[in-house]
């Protein structure tokens, strides 16, 4: 080895790195270990405390570590791509596009910083649904951007987007929904679906349930725990026991699954979203395909924002309304339905009505 | 029974090994030393999760969170620097000298002729990316630019050929990688 090899040089600087910061990963440890030598007066309690700390020591970490998990820095950019289930019988339109037609699962970008919104949503193309919007059909995946009071609304198979500016104070409270079938579970923060799980780890409510054996053999950590919820008429509120079972991967603590458990009051019928209630237990159940955290740098501002392909028919509008009501022209049904037809030939749709 | 890690001690075997099992899978300097060091932070946060016993548990170890990482970046298109972050470790700085180094030492150049010759089972979308990246070693920003698309994109379509490419290269790795 050479004194003037840059990598050994490199090798060495990143082993004292890695020294430096190893004795705080170890202390906890150490700690447990040294009170297990303390007198033989105390030899009981002692023992008992060997015995448990550990435990106590793993079970903290791995809350605190869950927590870290799901915490964002202010300057971040939470990424996440999610599907939902639910025991709850779906309605048909919801059976529709949710088991006879799945899609791959929407993704969220969301800057994390204080103040307005700023986020990206990619909606996959569902193979039975076509929708339409400022006169223009729409035939394969969405993506829509929110920034400034200004969205961004592309349809890169059709070869546009619409730019709508000066969007009321109320679109900063408009954020984006992304979970289909009823999504009874967010508790009302659809910026982040595990809100909920921030405040419980917070409030002490979860306890580590040991690891468990995923799918296709992954190692997963289980957190359960159970919370109350006031619900009803908001001036007497009842309160509702709700069971959370949390699973994050063992190695990372990124969520993987999220089920809560309740009784619920919901439609008898649920293809009669007003027709009379029954008491049911029901599990929503998120399954996530990627939680992360993203530093918001310069490099990663693109991720927050759509640049359109080249040639893409960009459309600036003030009126959301009016904009969306237009109908689409003969020219246009007859452009999207030569793509839906395609689609449709090639077994990648399976519905071509609008 | 179980024993404690030694972070130290592995780091001092398999450091070098594991810096030439990143650069060959990936032909990237700079993603192999961002994957290198993201995994030994990974070992050090995650110590205390370590079962085995032997030096050999602890290999298997560090190359299963290895293989995690790598699986990571050829999905995503980037390398995870998670745990170097939490852990607030200083990364050294990365210059020409080191990256040509590390560059011989993993045999880069021989095996980028490799990756040229197989680059020919591509797309010819897939095989712009990967060899404005690869062969050419431009940043993502210009592959972008060259190709007009996103830099997003360009970092899709890099990653979708060098998944195609471990499938040539490292059969084993890509089964881990689409499974």
């Amino acid at each position: 080895m050479s004194a003037n090899d840059p990598y050994e040089q490199h090798r060495a600087a990143f082993a004292a790195e890695l020294r430096r910061v190893t004795p705080k990963v170890r202390t906890r440890r150490r700690r447990a270990l040294a009170l297990g030598g303390a007198s033989v007066a105390l030899a009981c309690a002692v023992t008992a405390f060997v015995v448990l700390a550990p435990t106590t020591d793993s079970r903290l970490n791995v809350l605190g570590e869950a927590q870290a998990a799901i915490t964002a820095s202010p300057d971040s950019i939470l990424h996440f791509a999610m599907t939902y289930e639910s025991t709850y019988p779906l309605s048909d339109a919801d059976r529709t596009t949710t088991k006879e037609c799945p899609t791959q699962p929407p993704e969220l970008w969301r800057a994390t910083t204080d103040g307005p919104p700023r986020y990206r949503l990619r909606l996959p193309m569902n193979p039975c649904i076509v929708n339409e919007n400022a006169g223009r059909i729409i035939t394969g995946a969405l993506e829509i951007a929110y920034a400034d009071r200004t969205e961004k609304f592309y349809a890169e198979n059709d070869g546009f987007m619409l730019v709508t500016t000066d969007l009321p104070a109320e679109a900063d409270e408009q954020l984006p929904f992304i979970m289909p079938g009823g999504a009874r579970m967010t508790s009302g923060d659809p910026k982040d679906p595990v809100g909920r799980i921030r405040e419980l780890l917070a409030e002490g409510k979860l306890t580590d349930a040991g690891e468990i054996q995923g799918p296709r053999g992954r190692t997963l950590r289980r957190l359960v725990g159970h919370y109350t919820e006031l619900r009803g008429d908001p001036k007497a509120p009842k309160p509702w026991p709700v069971d959370v079972d949390y699973r994050v991967d063992a190695e990372t603590f990124a969520p993987v699954t999220l089920a809560v458990t309740s009784k619920m009051s919901v439609p008898k019928d649920p293809d009669r979203a007003l027709g009379p209630t029954v008491h049911r237990r029901i599990t929503d159940t998120a399954r996530f395909s990627t939680y992360e955290t993203i530093p918001l740098t310069k490099e990663n501002e693109h991720l927050l924002t759509i640049t359109p392909k080249p040639g893409t028919d960009v459309i600036t509008a003030r009126d959301r309304p009016a904009t969306s009501a237009q109908k689409p022209s003969a020219t246009e049904r007859a452009r999207a339905k030569k793509i839906l037809d395609a689609q449709v030939n090639a077994g990648i749709r399976k519905r071509t009505d609008w | 029974m179980a024993r404690g890690i030694d972070t130290e001690a592995l780091y001092e075997r398999h450091s070098d090994a594991l810096l030439r099992f990143f650069a060959r899978r990936t032909a990237d300097t700079e993603i192999a030393l961002d994957l290198w060091a993201e995994t030994f932070a990974q070992v050090v946060g995650s110590a205390r999760r370590f079962r085995g016993s032997t030096a050999d548990d602890e290999a298997a170890w560090l190359y299963a969170i290895a293989r995690n990482q790598l699986a990571s970046y050829l999905r995503k298109g980037y390398a995870e620097q998670r745990m170097v972050r939490k852990l607030g470790i200083e990364r050294p700085p990365v210059d020409d000298a080191l990256r040509a180094e590390v560059d011989r030492r993993a045999g880069l150049a021989g095996m980028r002729e490799e990756l040229a010759a197989a680059l020919a089972t591509l797309t010819d979308e897939t095989r712009q990316a990967v060899t404005l990246r690869v062969v050419e070693e431009l940043p993502y920003s210009q592959v972008a630019q060259h190709l007009a698309i996103t830099e997003v994109a360009a970092r899709a379509r890099v990653s979708r050929g060098l998944q195609s490419l471990a499938q040539i290269l490292d059969p084993e790795l890509a089964n881990e990688v689409t499974a």
